[in-house]
């Protein structure tokens, strides 16, 4: 296999994990704005580029879904895809790489996700702590792994340069 | 070899920053600030908020109409480890405490403390005849402890038990004494007394206290009579705002004439808030959460008329920038700087300048949310022997026949001056005042009773004690009340005669129609606002159906109207009219 062509299928691969990863946080976004009763902070952005009346025109919409949706969609699997896309990231920046960095960054991942977790258990972030949330967590960072795993073990020889 | 490993590391690391900043972010605006409220499947409501530290308070329990806590609800508290520790039983009505409070703390130990449309009043057994209240200790804490006892209560669940408020507001009362000023300086001196004390430990009572008085502040708006009319117009009328703050809120109006804003002003930023308010999609009044929708729709309609002037585009602007970069912002501040705008106002206001004036009568609730200053006011007021309003409150006693009822008043405290006039103002429009039908039931403080006769039946009538002093003249809660016999007979109930009018606003004449079940006499009348009969017409013989009358109107004079349509049996019902002239 020549170089550039494992350039290329590299470059393709990193942009396909890119995408999953924007789309799962766009997803979990959606899941905030549209089904949570309670508005986020971000709503504040919404403020400052002028769309808040649409917003509040869409919520009103989306969040008489609320009660029929059950709650783990609601309150936890937005944390698993956002758990989902910084694995996905982190991994494939690093993976392959044979600096000493990278060990950091992966550890980083559960750092992070379980991070925020004990933080509002320990009442030192605002929040509630839930095992929902970590167990959606868990799944994320395990499926970001498995995902970036698969792909890297079937392309292996063609990322040896 | 090792350059570029290097360098492509580094690149890898700034990458791996910029993911983590960016996600790190959005985990942390994703927090939720405020509360949540959903349905439960009882019917019930339940509303959580969260506090700083992780401290929980849910309220659970049931809403009237405007969406306002009515019957038993429990406020719990639990803290960042998910215990129980504070709970309260409590009836409310129209949102506020009325009855027998019961507070349980985590020591087990249980307060009874007896409120009447949230105010505390002395009397074990909560029975409706209870003396006058005088708190013993005339301190800012003594008050505060004494009046707002729910409210030191929510402090103690959040970390803040008696010893620790009642420090902090001595220690506040000895900054603000250590100046001689007079009353229309005291809410100047207060804010400086907590500039001072944010640089103390005391700082977090101080942002706790601050975001409890928004919350209290919000409790207040919903008995606000533009809010109140909103939600009447959309769920209970045709959604003319104008007409029904015209019918039931004609007092809302007056307040606003003195404000500089003529009734056909006010019609026509009605007619444009209505515009918007049908631009959005139509929710059902029996909609679990139609109230919070009017709510929502209500500030963004209203912010959007008020947004449309020029000026106050860029006054919004400005004001939205300094909440977002979450400067504060000084509610007695922005009051004095409306007011003084508003003294300079033209005749023939706009709707963004009329927008204004109704967003300024809501959010000036805000400025008496916060109770630890209101405790500290009073305490000075006493301090310094100024006389302030009364504080009265009223309770319904019952109905004693169809067309009477008995009410209580009682007059908690004289305001620190003698009691000269006292009685119960009433009619059928939402917080009647002195210049309305009024009952003069004697002087001074205490309990009295007003017996009101000669109501029309089946028609609502709003009812509020009121007592004068030299201060000037206080009004106790309003209550509302339709005036039927005991034996339950629904006046208002309008689903066997569907008695209906059209057209309503009318001018010369009018076309009434409603179903009768057999061939028996029916007798409509028209009474003014004071219960005077202005035309009575027998519709004798009508058929079983639906009947269809006109009714000539050229010779009553324009304004509001009662009409009735009885039936033999005593089945009546009532329907407000407007005549134009």
């Amino acid at each position: 296999m020549d170089k550039s062509f494992n350039y290329r299928s590299n470059y393709f691969l990193k942009s396909i994990y890119i995408y999953m990863s924007s789309l799962a946080v766009l997803a979990g976004g959606l899941i905030y704005i549209l089904f949570r009763p309670t508005e986020p902070l971000f709503f504040n952005w919404f403020s400052v580029v002028g769309i808040e009346n649409w917003l509040y025109t869409v919520r009103e919409e989306s969040l008489s879904v609320y009660s029929i949706l059950p709650q783990w969609i609601v309150y936890s699997m937005a944390s698993g895809l956002w758990a989902f896309a910084y694995t996905l990231i982190v991994l494939s920046i690093w993976t392959g790489s044979k600096s000493i960095l990278k060990y950091f960054w992966f550890l980083s991942i559960p750092v992070l996700v379980f991070g925020f977790e004990v933080l509002q258990l320990t009442g030192d972030l605002q929040g509630t702590f839930c095992l929902n949330d970590i167990l959606w967590s868990a799944i994320g960072i395990t499926i970001g792994f498995i995902t970036v795993s698969v792909r890297y073990r079937q392309n292996l020889p063609r990322l040896k340069f | 070899m090792k350059k570029v490993t290097f360098k492509k590391s580094f690149w890898q690391s700034v990458l791996s920053m910029i993911a983590l900043a960016v996600f790190a972010y959005v985990a942390i605006a994703s927090f939720g600030v405020a509360s949540q409220k959903r349905q439960l499947p009882d019917g019930r409501y339940e509303v959580s908020k969260q506090y700083a530290k992780g401290n929980t308070e849910t309220v659970t329990g049931n809403v009237d109409f405007n969406g306002r806590w009515d019957g038993p609800v429990t406020v719990e508290y639990q803290d960042n480890n998910y215990i129980l520790t504070h709970t309260e039983e409590v009836n409310m009505e129209d949102g506020y405490r009325h009855g027998i409070s019961k507070v349980t703390y985590p020591n087990g130990k249980v307060e009874n403390i007896c409120y009447r449309h949230g105010t505390r009043v002395d009397s074990e057994n909560c029975e409706k005849k209870s003396a006058a209240i005088d708190s013993e200790d005339n301190t800012g804490y003594g008050i505060f402890s004494y009046k707002y006892p729910w409210f030191a209560f929510k402090l103690d669940a959040l970390g803040f038990d008696d010893n620790y408020v009642k420090a902090y507001i001595d220690t506040l009362e000895s900054i603000l004494y250590s100046t001689e000023f007079g009353l229309e300086e005291f809410d100047d001196m207060y804010e400086n007394v907590l500039d001072i004390l944010e640089e103390t430990p005391y700082d977090s009572i101080i942002q706790v206290n601050a975001e409890l008085s928004i919350f209290n502040g919000l409790d207040l708006i919903l008995s606000h009579e533009f809010r109140l009319a909103t939600i009447h117009s959309y769920g209970k009328s045709d959604g003319n705002t104008y007409n029904v703050v015209k019918l039931i809120y004609p007092n809302y109006l007056l307040s606003l004439n003195e404000l500089g804003v003529t009734d056909s002003d006010f019609e026509g930023f009605c007619s444009e808030y209505d515009l918007i308010m049908s631009s959005f999609n139509p929710v059902a009044p029996d909609d679990p959460f139609f109230v919070d929708s009017m709510d929502q729709r209500m500030f963004i309609t209203l912010d959007s008329i008020y947004s449309s002037g020029e000026e106050s585009a860029k006054k919004s602007q400005s004001l939205k920038s300094a909440v977002l970069s979450n400067k504060d912002i000084s509610m007695r501040d922005l009051e004095q700087e409306f007011l003084s705008r508003i003294s300079s106002q033209s005749i023939n206001l706009t709707p963004s300048e009329i927008s204004e004036i109704v967003l300024f009568t809501i959010l000036e609730k805000f400025i008496f949310g916060d109770l630890i200053n209101s405790a500290v006011k009073e305490a000075f007021t006493i301090k310094k022997g100024i006389v302030v309003l009364p504080t009265v409150i009223t309770v319904f006693s019952g109905n004693t026949s169809s067309t009477s009822a008995v009410l209580d008043g009682n007059v908690i405290e004289d305001g620190g001056g003698e009691v000269t006039s006292r009685g119960m103002a009433w009619g059928t429009i939402y917080n009647p005042t002195t210049d309305n039908q009024v009952l003069l039931l004697g002087t001074g403080t205490g309990e009295f009773v007003a017996n009101l006769t000669e109501l029309t039946e089946g028609l609502t009538y709003y009812a509020r004690a009121f007592a004068i002093n030299s201060a000037g003249t206080a009004y106790g809660n309003v209550i509302s009340f339709i005036a039927q016999n005991t034996t339950g007979i629904n006046a208002g109930d309008l689903s066997t005669l569907d008695f209906s009018i059209y057209p309503n606003p009318a001018s010369d004449k009018i076309t009434i129609t409603f179903k009768a079940e057999d061939s028996e006499g029916m007798v409509f009348t028209m009474f003014d606002v004071n219960g005077k009969v202005i035309l009575q017409k027998e519709l004798a013989n009508r058929v079983t159906g639906e009947n269809i009358v006109n009714v000539d109107l050229s010779e009553i004079k324009g304004g509001l109207y009662v009409c009735q349509l009885k039936g033999d049996e005593t089945t009546i019902a009532v329907q407000t009219l407007l005549i134009n002239r």
